[in-house]
């Protein structure tokens, strides 16, 4: 049952019903049934899983917030029997257990999400080199829960919340489920932080037809990106990488910006649905993309794309290793041998590129992820790195940062360093990628092949290019609308009534004829469900 | 009361209720013209629908192997006899029973005459379920129907895609064309319009088997036909098994058929087996279907003809023909004949007496020429004589006239020139139908149903004719509707063709003086047409024969001649304009002329004369110029010549 199915729409309206029929101090209950409803129907007993993950994450930070607990009860207790030497070293011994909890129930939950996802990586880069002592690892079949990498990182996300303070645990076990289950987001995110989302959950909200509305709207608007773009394009990126050896030329990078175009429009498609679905219910969710493409910068262009992988990755990631001891003594002799400016910058450095190896590796258990993220990592890095000497250049040239053209070519040079980067993370493997890099530039003024047929070659006639074409214009129009602060639904809704029914009309017909949907087509899964 | 408690209220409801009725409208807009099933089970399915409740006399039931089988109309015409053809390409076995008892709901005394030609293959696919179900109306048989089919179908099918069609379809909408938003009932009652089985015709000798075995059925068609049987029963259905004649290559199938075949006869129901019967129907294999399959329009009409014959002779229906609430069926008819007109002749639609052992004359060639299109053909064997058919295609609309007998030629003919209202730059067809007589009875043979093409150009002008006013070479000739001028052409006897003068139509009154002509040489004289399109003049066909001129005669030549050394006699003549040839004669011992050479020249003026004979001191010889017209030889004769031995 995926988002794009009629049976998910009449699951989401019969969920609906129930939810603002019984009270609303209960409605939280009918939401976690749909949630573990709609995941059994999707992956049968790997609920369990998800389950076992969840008692795990609860156990964990019921355990870190006893031992928090407990301590300060105690210090409060003893407030004037211990010296001050004592208390400190009290909670030095609580925080270390606290930690030593967080560090076992994290281990434990990306033990799980590792054994599922990247056992068989592990096992079989291990091979190559245990092959010589005649020593093999087995691979193992498993089958990787749905959403794991997005419910992992939710829950590892709240146990440091927890650890940190900065969020009391959640006493009630089915409350604490309906969170790590909600069902329009464990598919493919975005990761939501417990203080964002779970009061939203769990307070019950009133039946609003306006915002129903609006959720609808939506879903539509997420549906028509998925259904008449994502999948059509995806038609002619996967007729070109999966041959990507037979092609030379820009074609290959013109296929590159098409799977950015097929990437974007599914993914975010697939926010929008789960977005949409959730205000139905009353439920904000956080937005995880803004506008990607309106980026001048690789290091911007990640911080509009997937917002809350890369706000999960700053606040858990970055940020306590940047700000480590060990980074930090790493800062001070470097300052000392490379000077103060790197020496100040490195931790930033090696956290960022860390983060990109990370962010990489999510993505999926092979080295072309690895050099997905390190490819992005470099950018953003040098970025930095350079910002300066690349300031002082433009100084020297006379250029104003502030022209349009200017932005323009920094949003189209981000483009294209994220275009190439799509390589890695669309190609076969990595040397199908690396031989993609090399043959792109075989006879690049060779543009031949916009007119002699190769474009319609991949089932995708001049009539569905058209739509493409179409498409991509207004998905492109709807983002710099949004990027000059306009909101389209609220605009829509002031206008006629006449206007108003035709675009939500025209907009249900636009899915049904135009849609890549029904037994004549083999309808994609969303991409990021595959991660 | 704010914007939204507004919306809320009753109004509110009110105005949702419109929004989700325009929704449904636009779904249903969009489902009903992305629809991919075949337009023919629509036509079938609507006209049956909108015939009144207990008005038929029989329901045909079945695939493909009905509609080019029975034309409903034409034997509606014949008979009286209202027998729909509900007819569903693609239809399983499985589904009869269910189109049966969809059927039986508005037709419930009616003879339901079911296909058995449906169980040669038990499989079917998605689309062939859509072709069945998409245009019945929505019941539980149709629930029914499609459960069942979705069970056995070579596909998995989503039950979705059938209340829906859209689901399976909307990919095409780029291949929308007109023929999509068409959703009116033809009123042909369902008789077939399809192009092939129109115009094209096959052999299919090389698949037919014939066999009088039985083999055991495959467990699906057993079952397929227990449950239709037990259907039949328990609902007291009348009905008519029939086995169209289709040609079926595979020796087993035919055995499976005739097993069924079997089985029924053994069940006490009528089985109309008519796979062995084609000869017995006049059909032949080698040019009455447009694929094994199916038959084309003029097998149609016999097997149409042959099963109005049998039904009349087994259930005795009423005839209909002038009761009150059957006009749509004479008006079927009529709209049929339109369309079957241009690929059918007269005496088919008449059910006119054959003989198939009058074989169809090969058409050799048609041409145009000046005077209109030369048929010409083999001829066969029994023909008393020829009727020569003609009909146009419109080029640009690719539309057929209909036939029309364009006249007829004697049995020993082999050609026939059309000139009867020959239309210039049109493409006509040809076909040649051998007849004979027995009995006084007129009995057609075999024709090629296709005919043979030609494109004419421009006509020349009727009725030229040639008169001589104060001896001046006058040229007459009818007007052209379709010329945009005239080209008079005029050649000296044995020269080539000139023309020498050009009219206007608007300025011509069809008359030209030729006052530039030399006296005593003969002349031909010609009109043709031309036309003036895009800057560019193209000229017509003219008579190539021409019309002679010629008052005076050839002028006759002067002979010169001599005994020569070895005593041949050398005779010499002058040139004589106009002349085809000449001819030269000696005068024997009785004193008449005998030729001794013919047709010399033009271009040679002599003869040797190496004959020498006994009795005769001296010879005596004349020549004549030969004007040749057509078939008729004007000889104008030269003075006699004597030549003797002292002419050495």
């Amino acid at each position: 049952m995926t988002f794009v199915s009629l049976a998910f729409m009449v699951f989401v309206a019969v969920a609906a019903a129930l939810y603002f029929t019984i009270p609303v101090s209960k409605r939280w209950i009918v939401l976690l049934a749909a949630s573990y409803v709609f995941y059994f129907i999707n992956s049968r007993m790997l609920v369990l899983v998800l389950f076992v993950s969840t008692l795990i994450t609860y156990l964990t930070a019921g355990k870190i917030a006893g031992i928090a607990a407990a301590g300060k009860n105690y210090l409060k207790e003893n407030n004037g029997v211990l010296s001050k030497e004592e208390k400190k070293k009290y909670r030095a011994d609580v925080k270390k257990k606290s930690r030593n909890a967080l560090v076992l129930g994290t281990v434990v939950m990306l033990g799980i999400l590792a054994a599922a996802k990247y056992y068989n990586f592990f096992a079989v880069n291990v091979n190559l080199l245990l092959v010589r002592i005649g020593f093999t690892l087995p691979r193992l079949n498993l089958l990787l829960p749905l959403g794991i990498s997005f419910y992992t990182l939710q829950a590892v996300g709240y146990m440091i919340d927890v650890y940190r303070g900065k969020q009391e645990p959640e006493t009630n076990l089915f409350r604490f489920m309906l969170f790590m289950s909600f069902f329009p987001q464990i598919v493919q995110g975005p990761i939501p932080r417990y203080r964002q989302l779970a009061d939203q959950l769990y307070e019950g909200h009133s039946f609003d037809l306006q915002r129903i509305l609006s959720g609808i709207q939506l879903i539509l608007w997420g549906l028509m990106k998925k259904l008449i773009l994502a999948d059509r394009v995806g038609a002619i990126v996967s007729g070109i990488y999966d041959f990507s050896d037979s092609y030379t030329g820009l074609i290959l990078f013109a296929a590159g910006a098409l799977y950015g175009v097929q990437v974007y429009a599914d993914f975010s498609g697939g926010m929008d649905i789960a977005r949409g679905v959730s205000q139905i219910f009353g439920i904000e969710l956080e937005l995880n993309f803004r506008q990607p493409y309106h980026s001048s910068s690789v290091e911007e262009f990640w911080r509009r794309w997937h917002i809350t992988l890369g706000g999960w990755m700053r606040d858990y990631v970055f940020y306590p290793l940047s700000l480590s001891k060990t980074f930090a003594s790493l800062s001070k002799k470097s300052r000392e041998r490379f000077g103060a400016s790197f020496g100040k910058k490195l931790p930033s450095f090696l956290s960022m590129f860390i983060v990109y190896f990370l962010v990489g590796i999510w993505h999926g258990p092979n080295w072309k992820y690895i050099a997905y993220g390190i490819w992005n990592g470099i950018f953003i890095v040098c970025g930095i790195l350079f910002a300066e000497q690349y300031a002082s250049v433009l100084k020297k040239c006379g250029i104003d940062e502030e022209t349009e053209s200017w932005k323009f070519f920094r949003m189209f040079r981000t483009f294209v360093i994220i275009t190439f980067g799509r390589y890695f993370s669309r190609a076969a493997g990595l040397f199908a990628a690396l031989r993609m890099f090399k043959n792109t530039f075989i006879h690049w003024y060779d543009l031949s092949w916009i007119t002699n047929g190769s474009l319609t070659a991949f089932g995708v006639n001049t009539a569905n290019w058209a739509v493409i074409i179409v498409g991509i214009a207004v998905v492109l129009w709807v983002d710099h609308l949004h990027e000059k602060g306009i909101r389209i639904r609220e605009r829509i809704s002031a206008q006629p009534l006449v206007f108003r029914w035709l675009i939500y009309i025209g907009a249900i017909v636009c899915i049904l004829v135009f849609g890549i949907y029904g037994p004549s087509y083999n309808a994609a899964v969303f991409i990021y469900e595959q991660f | 009361m704010s914007k939204n408690e507004k919306r809320n209220g009753f109004g509110g409801i009110i105005q949702k209720c419109i929004f989700i009725l325009l929704l449904l409208v636009s779904v249903c807009a969009v489902n009903r013209n992305l629809s991919n099933a075949d337009k023919r089970t629509y036509q079938a399915w609507s006209g049956f629908y909108s015939e009144r409740n207990n008005s038929l006399d029989a329901v045909y039931i079945g695939a493909s192997n009905v509609y080019p089988f029975w034309a409903a109309p034409v034997a509606w015409h014949d008979t009286g006899n209202a027998v729909y053809p509900l007819s569903l390409p693609g239809l399983p076995a499985r589904a009869i029973k269910y189109v049966m008892e969809e059927a039986r709901k508005t037709q419930p005394d009616a003879l339901y005459i079911l296909s058995l030609n449906d169980f040669k293959d038990m499989n079917y696919s998605v689309p062939q379920m859509h072709d069945t179900a998409d245009y019945m109306k929505v019941s539980g048989t149709k629930y029914r129907m499609i459960k069942d089919l979705s069970a056995h179908a070579s596909s998995e099918a989503d039950p979705l895609e059938f209340a829906f069609p859209f689901v399976r379809y909307h990919s095409r909408w780029s291949e929308l064309s007109t023929i999509d938003y068409v959703y009116t009932s033809s009123g042909l009652k369902a008789a077939s319009t399809y192009r092939l089985f129109l115009a094209n015709s096959n052999k299919v000798t090389d698949n037919y088997t014939e066999t009088e075995q039985t083999v055991v059925l495959n467990p699906e068609q057993q079952e397929v036909l227990d449950d239709l049987v037990d259907y039949i029963r328990e609902e007291s259905v009348h009905v008519l098994f029939v086995i169209a004649p289709q040609a079926i290559k595979n020796e087993s199938t035919v055995a499976q058929l005739n097993m069924i075949v079997k089985i029924l006869e053994d069940s006490g129901y009528d089985v109309l087996n008519l796979q062995s019967s084609a000869d017995e129907i006049g059909l032949s294999r080698l040019i009455d279907y447009y694929n094994e399959n199916h038959l084309n329009v003029h097998g149609c009409l016999k097997f149409t003809r042959y099963m109005e014959r049998y039904l009349q002779e087994h259930y005795h229906f009423t005839d209909k023909r002038g009761m009150a609430g059957y006009e749509d069926w004479d008006q079927s008819y009529d709209l049929y004949r339109e369309v079957i007109d241009p690929f059918t002749l007269d005496f088919e639609r008449a059910d006119a007496e054959r003989d198939y052992s009058l074989l169809s004359p090969p058409i050799v060639s048609v041409d145009k020429d000046a005077q209109g299109n030369l048929v010409k053909w083999t001829p066969v064997a029994n023909a008393k004589y020829y009727d020569i058919y003609r009909r146009t295609r419109d080029v640009s609309t690719d539309t057929y006239m209909p036939w029309e007998k364009a006249g007829s030629a004697e049995g020993n003919a082999d050609q026939y020139l059309d000139t009867e209202n020959v239309l210039p730059d049109t493409e006509y067809w040809y076909t040649v139908v051998p007849v004979r007589e027995e009995g006084g009875t007129i009995l057609y043979g075999h024709f090629n149903y296709t005919g043979k093409k030609v494109m004419t150009g421009q006509m020349a002008p009727r009725n030229v004719s040639l008169r001589s006013e104060n001896d001046v070479p006058v040229i007459y000739w009818d007007p052209s509707d379709t010329a945009d001028g005239y080209a008079v052409y005029r050649k000296l006897n044995g020269q080539q063709w000139c023309r020498i003068a050009e009219f206007a139509a608007e300025d011509s009154d069809c008359v030209y003086y030729d006052y530039y002509t030399e006296p005593g040489l003969p002349y031909l004289y010609s009109v043709g047409t031309y036309t003036y399109r895009n800057y560019t003049t193209t000229y017509g066909g003219y008579d190539q024969k021409g019309l002679l001129w010629n008052p005076q005669g050839l002028q006759a030549p002067v002979l010169s001649g001599q005994m020569m050394e070895d005593g041949n006699r050398d005779i010499l003549w002058e040139d004589i304009k106009g002349a085809d040839y000449y001819n030269v004669y000696r005068m024997d011992d009785t004193g008449k002329w005998k030729l001794i050479k013919g047709e010399i020249g033009p271009s040679v003026q002599r003869c040797i004369d190496r004959q020498v004979l006994e009795t005769a001191g001296e010879y005596t010889y004349r020549v004549s110029a030969v004007l040749k017209y057509g078939d008729e030889e004007m000889e104008y004769y030269s003075q006699p010549l004597i030549i003797t031995e002292e002419d050495k």
